[in-house]
C-alpha cells in the first residue's frame, strides 16, 4: 500500500517562445525570414513551462494538481503521459497508465458510437478482446444504448462527453492522470465521474487530477500540489492549501481588466461587478440586485458561442453557472468588434457570505475560448453585518411560512 | 501484477525503433487504417464504386489520349493493360502520399492529448492505398483474362517489388507526414507535387517515349524503378535485369531509413509545434 509508483526527479520542459502552440508554421515565414534575416533565425528566446519540478505518488494516492492557467499543471500531465518528452530530468511510473487529458479525443464524426468505442479503446491502449468485455458496461455508465449504431456527429454534446469518459474509466489503469475533464457534462455525470474516481482509489488505483475544482480536490485527495511559474510552490494538506490558494487568488477589486491578446480568436477584456447604482463594488446589501458586466472582444467572426459567469462559494462550492443561452438556449454569432454581456442578478438570491467569480466565453460542445478562473471577488452583506452568525445556507429567497396550530 | 516500468526523460537516442511496441498497437493501426477508408466510402453514394470507377476512368483516358491520339508505343501490349499495370503503383505511392502527408495534422487531437507510438499515424495512412493498389491488380487480372494475355514468369518477382514499393512510399510519406507538421501549408502544395510526380514517371507511357536526354531525370526518381519493376513482373515487358533490381532495392532501403531517421527525429516535438 505504501510501494512509490510515480518519481519525478527534477523535471523541467522549456518551450521556445514562438514555437508553442499553434504558432504559424509555413513555407511562406521561413522564406520570408529567410530573405530578412539573412538566412538566421533569431532565438526569440525560451521560456520554462515546468522547472525542477520533484515529487513522489503511493500507490492508492490520489493526488490533486492546482495552479492557475498556464503555472505548468497541464505540461506536468503531458509529459507523465508521454504526449511530449522534457527538457531536463526525468521521472519513471509503474503500471498501466491512462491518461485522460480532454475527453471526446479520438473520435471520429463519421463512425458510429460502436466503431468509435473500439476505435477510442485501441488508442488508450486497449485490446479488442478487453474492449469487449467492457463493451456492455460502458454502454451502460455512457447511457447512449439507442443510439450505438448512430454516427457520433449526429450526438448532443453531453452524450459525445458521456461515451468519451465512459470509455477511459474503462481502460483500468494502475495509474490514471486526469486533467479538467470534470469541466465539461452535466453535473449530476460530474458526480458519476467523480465518484469512479473515488472507487478505483479505492481498489488501489493512483490517480492524479488537474482540477481548478477545489471542493472536488478537497474530498477527492490525500495531497495536493500547488504549482506556480512551472515550480512547486506547496505540497501537502489538500485543506490547507486550498484555502492557501483560493485566500490567493481573491483579487479585491469589482474591477479587473484583461490584458488583450490579439493571437487570440476571442476575449474577454473587462469584468466589472456593479452594486444596483451601477457603481463598481465589491460590497453588495443582500436586498439590493447587482450587475455582473463582461466585455469582450471578437477578433473574427465567432458563431455560436456563449458567455457565461460561475459564482463559487470561497471554498469552493459552485454556486450558480449562469450563460447568455440559459433561458432561449440561444447561441450568439456576431462578427469582429466589442460586445458586452450583463448578468443581473435578482436581491434575495444569494446568501451572505464571501464570493469568487469565474467569468468564461466559449463554443459549447467545441472549445472554450477564453475562461479565468476566480478573478473576482465580492460579499453580500447581510442584515446585521456579522460574519460570526451561523451560516445562512447559499440560498437567501425570503419564503413565507404558514403557522397553523 | 504484471506491471511495467515506464521512463521518462529527454529524447537522445535517434534511431531507436521500438518495434515490439509497434506490434502492441496493431490494433490502432488496423483501427485508423480502417477509419480512413470507411470514413472515405461512408457516405458515397455508390461507395465501393468509386474505387473501381476511378482506376479504369484513368486507364480510359490514357488509353485515348496516348494509345489512341498520340499513338505512343505501349511495347507491344495492349495499351489498357499497359497503363493499368504502372497505375496499379502508381495510385498506391500517390494515395499514400497523399493521405500520409495530412495525416499527423488531421489526428492533432489525438497527438496532444494521449500517447501512442506516432509511428502509427503515417503506417495507417497506408490503407487507403492497399485497397487502391487491390483493387488495381484485380481489375488488371480481369483485364487480362479478357485480353487472354498471361502473364510471364517473371511474375515470381513480383513480391519483391511490391515489397520495394512499399519502401518507398513508407519512406516518403514518412518524411512528408513529418514536415507537414512544422510546415502546414504542405498539404496544398501537395496535390501538384503528385501531379508533377506523376508526369515524372511512366505511368501513362512508357520510358522508351522519353527522350534521351531527359531520361536521366525520370531514372533517378525511385517510382520509376517501381512502375518498371510492375510492368516486367506481370507484362514481361521493359527492361529490367540484376543491375536495375540491385538500384531499386538501394533506392528502396536508403528511401525508408531517411524517411524514418527524419521521422523519429522530429516526433518527440510534435505535440509541442503541431
Amino acid at each position: 500500500m505504501f510501494e512509490t509508483v510515480i518519481k519525478v526527479e527534477n523535471l523541467s520542459k522549456r518551450y521556445r517562445l514562438g514555437e508553442t502552440h499553434r504558432g504559424a508554421h509555413s513555407f511562406r515565414d521561413r522564406v520570408s525570414s529567410l530573405f530578412k534575416g539573412g538566412g538566421r533565425q533569431e532565438d526569440p528566446g525560451s521560456i520554462w513551462a515546468l522547472k525542477d519540478v520533484s515529487f513522489e505518488v503511493r500507490r492508492g494516492e490520489v493526488l490533486g494538481v492546482i495552479g492557475k492557467n498556464g503555472a505548468g499543471k497541464s505540461t506536468l500531465l503531458k509529459i507523465l503521459s508521454r504526449i511530449t518528452t522534457p527538457t531536463a530530468g526525468s521521472a519513471w511510473i509503474e503500471g498501466r497508465v491512462g491518461s485522460l487529458l480532454e475527453v471526446g479525443t479520438g473520435f471520429h464524426p463519421e463512425l458510429t458510437g460502436r466503431e468509435n468505442i473500439y476505435l477510442n479503446g485501441a488508442i488508450l491502449g486497449m485490446k479488442r478482446h478487453e474492449i469487449r468485455r467492457k463493451f456492455d458496461e460502458i454502454v451502460a455508465f455512457a447511457e447512449i444504448e439507442k443510439f450505438l449504431d448512430t454516427p457520433v456527429k449526429r450526438y448532443s454534446s453531453g452524450m459525445y462527453v458521456r461515451l468519451a469518459f465512459a470509455v477511459a474509466a474503462h481502460l483500468e489503469p494502475e495509474i490514471l492522470l486526469v486533467d479538467e475533464v470534470l469541466a465539461v457534462g452535466d453535473a449530476a455525470f460530474q458526480q458519476k465521474c467523480l465518484g469512479r474516481i473515488g472507487t478505483s482509489s479505492n481498489s488501489g488505483k493512483t490517480t492524479l487530477l488537474v482540477s481548478h475544482n477545489m471542493s472536488a480536490i478537497n474530498r477527492l485527495c490525500q495531497r495536493c500540489l500547488w504549482i506556480e511559474n512551472g515550480s512547486i510552490l506547496k505540497h501537502g494538506n489538500p485543506a490547507e492549501i486550498v484555502r492557501d490558494y483560493l485566500s490567493r487568488q481573491v483579487i479585491r477589486k469589482p474591477v479587473v481588466e484583461f490584458p488583450l491578446d490579439e493571437s487570440k480568436k476571442a476575449q474577454i477584456t473587462r469584468l466589472e461587478i456593479l452594486d444596483h447604482k451601477g457603481t463598481p463594488t465589491d460590497k453588495i446589501f443582500i436586498q439590493h440586485p447587482f450587475t455582473i458586466r463582461i466585455h469582450y472582444r471578437l477578433y473574427s467572426r465567432v458563431i455560436r458561442y456563449r458567455v457565461g459567469v460561475k459564482i463559487q462559494l470561497n471554498d469552493g462550492l459552485d454556486v450558480l453557472v449562469s450563460t447568455t443561452s440559459d433561458v432561449k438556449g440561444d447561441l450568439l454569432s456576431n462578427g469582429e468588434g466589442t460586445y458586452s454581456a450583463e448578468l443581473s442578478v435578482p436581491g434575495n438570491l444569494i446568501a451572505q457570505g464571501s464570493y469568487q467569480v469565474t467569468c468564461f466565453l466559449g463554443q459549447p460542445g467545441l472549445r472554450v475560448l477564453d475562461r479565468h478562473e476566480n478573478v473576482s471577488h465580492f460579499v453580500i452583506q447581510g442584515h446585521n453585518r456579522s460574519f460570526h452568525e451561523p451560516s445562512r445556507g447559499i440560498i437567501a429567497a425570503q419564503l413565507d411560512w404558514d403557522l397553523t396550530q | 501484477m504484471t506491471s511495467s516500468r515506464t521512463i521518462i526523460k529527454p529524447e537522445t537516442g535517434w534511431l531507436r525503433i521500438n518495434l515490439r511496441e509497434l506490434f502492441e498497437y496493431r490494433e490502432l493501426i488496423a483501427l485508423l487504417a480502417w477509419r480512413d477508408i470507411m470514413a472515405q466510402y461512408k457516405q458515397a453514394v455508390f461507395g465501393v464504386a468509386w474505387a473501381v470507377a476511378r482506376p479504369l476512368f484513368s486507364v480510359l483516358v490514357y488509353t485515348l489520349i496516348f494509345g489512341k491520339v498520340a499513338k505512343l508505343s505501349s511495347s507491344g501490349v495492349p495499351y489498357p493493360l499497359f497503363t493499368l499495370c504502372g497505375l496499379a503503383a502508381w495510385s498506391f505511392f500517390s494515395t499514400t502520399l497523399a493521405q500520409s502527408t495530412v495525416s499527423l495534422l488531421g489526428n492533432t487531437n489525438l497527438i496532444t492529448k494521449v500517447y501512442f507510438p506516432r509511428l502509427a499515424v503515417p503506417l495507417a495512412s497506408l490503407g487507403r492505398g492497399t485497397v487502391d493498389l487491390v483493387i488495381s491488380l484485380l481489375l488488371l487480372g480481369i483485364i487480362m483474362a479478357c485480353y487472354r494475355f498471361l502473364p510471364s514468369p517473371n511474375a515470381l518477382f513480383f513480391p519483391l517489388f511490391l515489397l520495394t514499393g512499399l519502401a518507398i512510399t513508407l519512406g516518403i510519406g514518412l518524411f512528408f507526414s513529418a514536415l507537414s507538421v512544422r510546415y502546414h501549408d504542405l498539404r496544398h502544395a501537395i496535390p501538384f507535387l503528385n501531379q508533377l510526380w506523376f508526369w515524372m514517371t511512366p505511368v501513362a507511357y512508357g520510358l522508351e517515349n522519353v527522350p534521351e536526354n531527359l531520361r536521366f531525370l525520370f531514372l533517378l526518381n525511385p517510382m520509376t524503378w517501381v512502375v518498371q519493376g510492375f510492368r516486367w513482373c506481370l507484362l514481361g515487358v521493359g527492361g529490367m535485369d540484376w543491375t536495375g533490381l540491385g538500384i531499386t532495392a538501394v533506392f528502396a532501403v536508403l528511401v525508408l531509413l531517411g524517411g524514418l531517421f527524419y521521422f523519429r527525429r522530429m516526433e518527440s516535438g510534435f505535440a509541442d509545434i503541431i
